[in-house]
C-alpha cells in the first residue's frame, strides 16, 4: 500500500496533502522504503538523510494541519550531491571532496526547503558533472530504471544528472534538482523517460553549487510531467544578491503557462541538427513537427549556421572554466589530503588520488587552452565563435517563438558500451548550443524506439521564455501520451 | 578590398585575429609527452608513465578535433563569454557575512590554533 503513495504527481501529491487524505510522514516514508527497496540496484542515491525527511515532513504535517501549506509542503525531494547541502554530504562525486560536510545551504535548495520540501538524500552524478553516463561518479554509476525489452544488460541513465534522472523515473522522489552544463540535465531527461529543465542563465542562482563552468552552469529540475517541472521551477528560481550573475527580475507562475493552447505559435526546426540522424530519432522528431502543427501551430525552417561548431567550442571552454575553478582543490581547506615531502607533492598527489580520468582529462584540455601560446589560438576563438553561435539562435528567434529538436542523438546506452571520450562528447550535440547562448530548454519523453527505450524532444526559446517552453512542452506532453512506466525488475 | 573607417582598435583587434589564425594554423596537433608533463605541472596533477602516455593520445585527439573551429572565419567577431545580458545588480561593497573561522576550520585536513596546517614551505 504505501508504496503506492510513490505514484502520485506532484501536482496529485499537492491537491491530497492539502485535502488530508494522505501525510507528509506516510509520503516521506513510501519513499524511503522504495529507496531502500531499489537503490542496491539503481545506485541513484549516494546518500539517504532519513532522519532528516521524516523530521521535515512531520514539521510540514503541522503546518498542513494548520492550512498554512507552502508550495511544496510535503513534497519530498532527491538533491544532485553538486549542491551544497548543509552538514550533509556534498562532494559532486567527487573523492577530492571526501568527508566535506557545507556550512551552508545553496540557495536552489533552500528555496525548496522555504517552500516546504523534504529532502530525502542525495543523487548520484558524474564527478563533477563531467559526463554523459554517470560513469565518472566515484560512487561508481548509476543504473538506468529503463531496459531493453526482453534483456537484462544494465543501461546508463544519462548524466551528469544521471541519479536525478534515475531516481524520479524509478520514483524513488517525486521530484529532484539536476544541473546543466552541456547538457546534464536534458541528455539524462530523455534517456530516462522523464521531464527535464534547463532554464535561462541566471534565472536560478548558482550560489552553493559546486561549480563546474560558470558561464554555463543553470540549475533545473527533473520531474515526471511538465507541471510538475513548472511547479518545481518557480520554486528553485530567482534572484539571489549571493550571485551576481543571478536575474533580478521577477518568478512567474510557469503552472500558469500551460494553458494547452499554442495556436499561432511558431515553430522553428533547425535543419542543420538533422544531419546524421538515426531513423527512430528522426521518425520521432517529424512526429513531434506533426503533433504541434495539428494543434495549430506554425512550423518553419529555420537556420543556425554555426550549429556544427557549438560542440567544439563547449568542449574548449567549459574545460577552461573547469580547470581555473577546480584550482581551488588544493588539500588544504577541504576534502582528500595526500601528503609529499613539500607543499607542491602534496598539491600534486591529492588532486592525481582525488580527480577521477575524465576530471583530470578535462583540467588539462582546460589548461592547455588557457596556456601560454595557446590561449588565442583556442581559447580566444571558441569565445569568438561562442559569440557567433549565440546571435544564430537570436536570428532564428526573430523569426519564431520556439525550437523543437531532438535531446539526444540516440538512446540510453549500454553501461561500458562508450568508452572513447570524443563518442561520449557527441551525446552533447544537440544540447550544448543552448548552454552556450544561456537560453531555456526542456526536454519532454515523446516516444519509445524499437528496443522499447525512452526518447525526448528539446524545447528552445530566447532568453526568460520559459512560459513558452513549459505551455508547447505541455502540448508534446499531451499529444505523445507517454504513460509507460519502466518495470520495476529491482523489486524481485 | 574596400577599408571602413575602422577605430585603432579596431585595427588592432584585425591585426591580433590575423596573427592568432596565423599561429592556429602553424600548431602542431600532437601533443607530445613533454607537453604532457608541463600542463600537468601547471594544473598541478600527478601523472604516472602509463597516464602520460594514453593522456598524450587521448588529448591529441581532442585539440585536434578544435582545429575544426579555424573554418570559421571571426576575423571581425568580439569573443563572447555570453552567459546572459543582464548588467548585474551592485550592492554595497562591505563585510555581509564573516567571523566564521570555526566554520571554515571545520573541514580543513589538518588545521591548528586557528589557522590551516601545510607542510613546511620554507626551509
Amino acid at each position: 500500500m504505501t508504496t503506492e503513495l510513490t505514484r502520485f504527481s506532484i501536482a496529485e501529491a499537492r491537491t491530497k496533502l492539502k485535502a488530508r487524505e494522505v501525510s507528509a510522514v506516510e509520503l516521506t516514508q513510501a519513499f524511503l522504503r522504495a529507496i531502500e527497496v531499489a537503490n542496491p540496484a539503481l545506485n541513484a542515491y549516494i546518500a539517504v538523510t532519513a532522519d532528516k525527511a521524516l523530521r521535515m515532513a512531520a514539521a510540514c504535517d503541522e503546518r498542513l494541519a494548520r492550512g498554512k501549506a507552502r508550495p511544496l509542503e510535503g513534497i519530498a525531494l532527491g538533491i544532485k550531491d553538486l549542491f551544497c547541502t548543509r552538514d550533509v554530504h556534498s562532494q559532486a562525486a567527487s573523492r577530492i571532496l571526501d568527508g566535506f560536510r557545507p556550512p551552508y545551504e545553496s540557495t536552489v535548495s533552500r528555496n525548496l526547503w522555504l517552500d516546504g520540501a523534504v529532502m530525502l538524500g542525495k543523487l548520484n552524478m558524474d564527478e563533477f558533472a563531467m559526463g554523459s553516463s554517470n560513469e565518472t561518479s566515484c560512487y561508481g554509476p548509476a543504473i538506468n530504471p529503463w531496459r531493453v525489452k526482453n534483456r537484462d544488460r544494465a543501461l546508463v541513465p544519462g548524466g551528469s544528472s544521471g541519479g536525478s534522472a534515475a531516481a524520479v523515473a524509478a520514483r524513488l522522489c517525486a521530484g529532484a534538482t539536476g544541473s546543466d552544463t552541456g547538457g546534464s540535465i536534458r541528455q539524462p531527461a530523455a534517456f530516462t523517460g522523464t521531464v527535464g529543465v534547463r532554464p535561462t542563465y541566471g534565472r536560478c542562482s548558482r550560489w552553493g553549487m559546486i561549480a563546474f563552468a560558470s558561464s554555463l552552469d543553470q540549475a533545473g529540475p527533473i520531474a515526471r510531467t511538465v507541471r510538475d517541472a513548472a511547479i518545481l521551477l518557480r520554486s528553485m528560481a530567482g534572484y539571489d544578491e549571493k550571485d551576481a550573475t543571478s536575474a533580478d527580475r521577477p518568478v512567474p507562475d510557469y503552472e500558469a503557462a500551460l494553458t494547452g493552447n499554442i495556436k499561432g505559435l511558431k515553430v522553428g526546426v533547425p535543419r542543420q541538427y538533422a544531419k546524421d540522424l538515426s531513423a527512430d530519432i528522426e521518425a520521432l522528431w517529424q512526429k513531434g513537427i506533426d503533433w504541434l502543427r495539428m494543434e495549430g501551430a506554425e512550423i518553419r525552417d529555420v537556420d543556425l549556421p554555426h550549429a556544427d561548431y557549438a560542440l567544439p567550442v563547449y568542449y574548449i571552454v567549459a574545460p577552461a572554466e573547469a580547470s581555473s575553478n577546480l584550482a581551488r582543490y588544493d588539500a588544504v581547506r577541504y576534502g582528500l589530503r595526500v601528503n609529499g615531502d613539500n607543499i607542491a607533492a602534496m598539491y600534486e598527489n591529492s588532486r592525481a588520488k582525488g580527480f577521477g580520468a575524465e576530471v583530470k582529462r578535462r583540467i588539462l584540455i582546460g589548461t592547455y587552452v588557457l596556456s601560454a601560446g595557446y590561449y588565442e589560438a583556442y581559447y580566444l576563438k571558441a569565445q569568438k565563435v561562442r559569440r557567433l553561435i549565440s546571435h544564430d539562435f537570436d536570428t532564428a528567434f526573430g523569426e519564431v517563438d520556439v525550437l523543437l529538436t531532438p535531446s539526444a542523438p540516440n538512446a540510453a546506452f549500454a553501461l561500458g558500451e562508450i568508452v572513447d571520450p570524443m563518442t561520449m562528447y557527441r551525446n552533447d550535440i544537440f544540447t550544448v548550443g543552448v548552454s552556450l547562448a544561456g537560453l531555456p530548454g526542456l526536454s519532454v519523453p515523446a516516444g519509445l524506439n524499437d528496443d522499447g527505450l525512452p526518447l525526448g524532444l528539446q524545447l528552445i526559446a530566447k532568453p526568460f521564455a520559459e512560459e513558452t517552453v513549459f505551455r508547447a512542452a505541455g502540448v508534446l506532453e499531451a499529444a505523445a501520451g507517454f504513460t509507460v512506466r519502466p518495470e520495476s525488475w529491482w523489486t524481485s | 578590398m574596400v577599408f571602413k573607417r575602422a577605430s585603432w582598435r579596431a585595427r588592432v583587434f584585425a591585426h591580433l585575429n590575423a596573427i592568432s589564425e596565423f599561429i592556429f594554423r602553424k600548431i602542431p596537433m600532437d601533443i607530445d609527452k613533454q607537453t604532457v608533463r608541463h600542463i600537468a605541472g601547471l594544473a598541478c596533477i600527478a601523472v604516472s608513465v602509463s597516464e602520460i602516455q594514453s593522456l598524450q593520445g587521448e588529448l591529441s585527439t581532442i585539440i585536434g578535433w578544435f582545429g575544426k573551429l579555424n573554418e570559421v572565419d571571426t576575423s571581425d567577431v568580439e569573443p563572447s563569454s555570453r552567459a546572459s545580458e543582464t548588467t548585474p545588480r551592485m550592492r554595497e561593497d562591505a563585510v555581509t557575512e564573516g567571523d566564521r573561522v570555526d566554520d571554515i576550520l571545520r573541514n580543513a585536513p589538518a588545521s591548528q590554533d586557528r589557522c590551516f596546517v601545510v607542510p613546511k614551505v620554507m626551509e
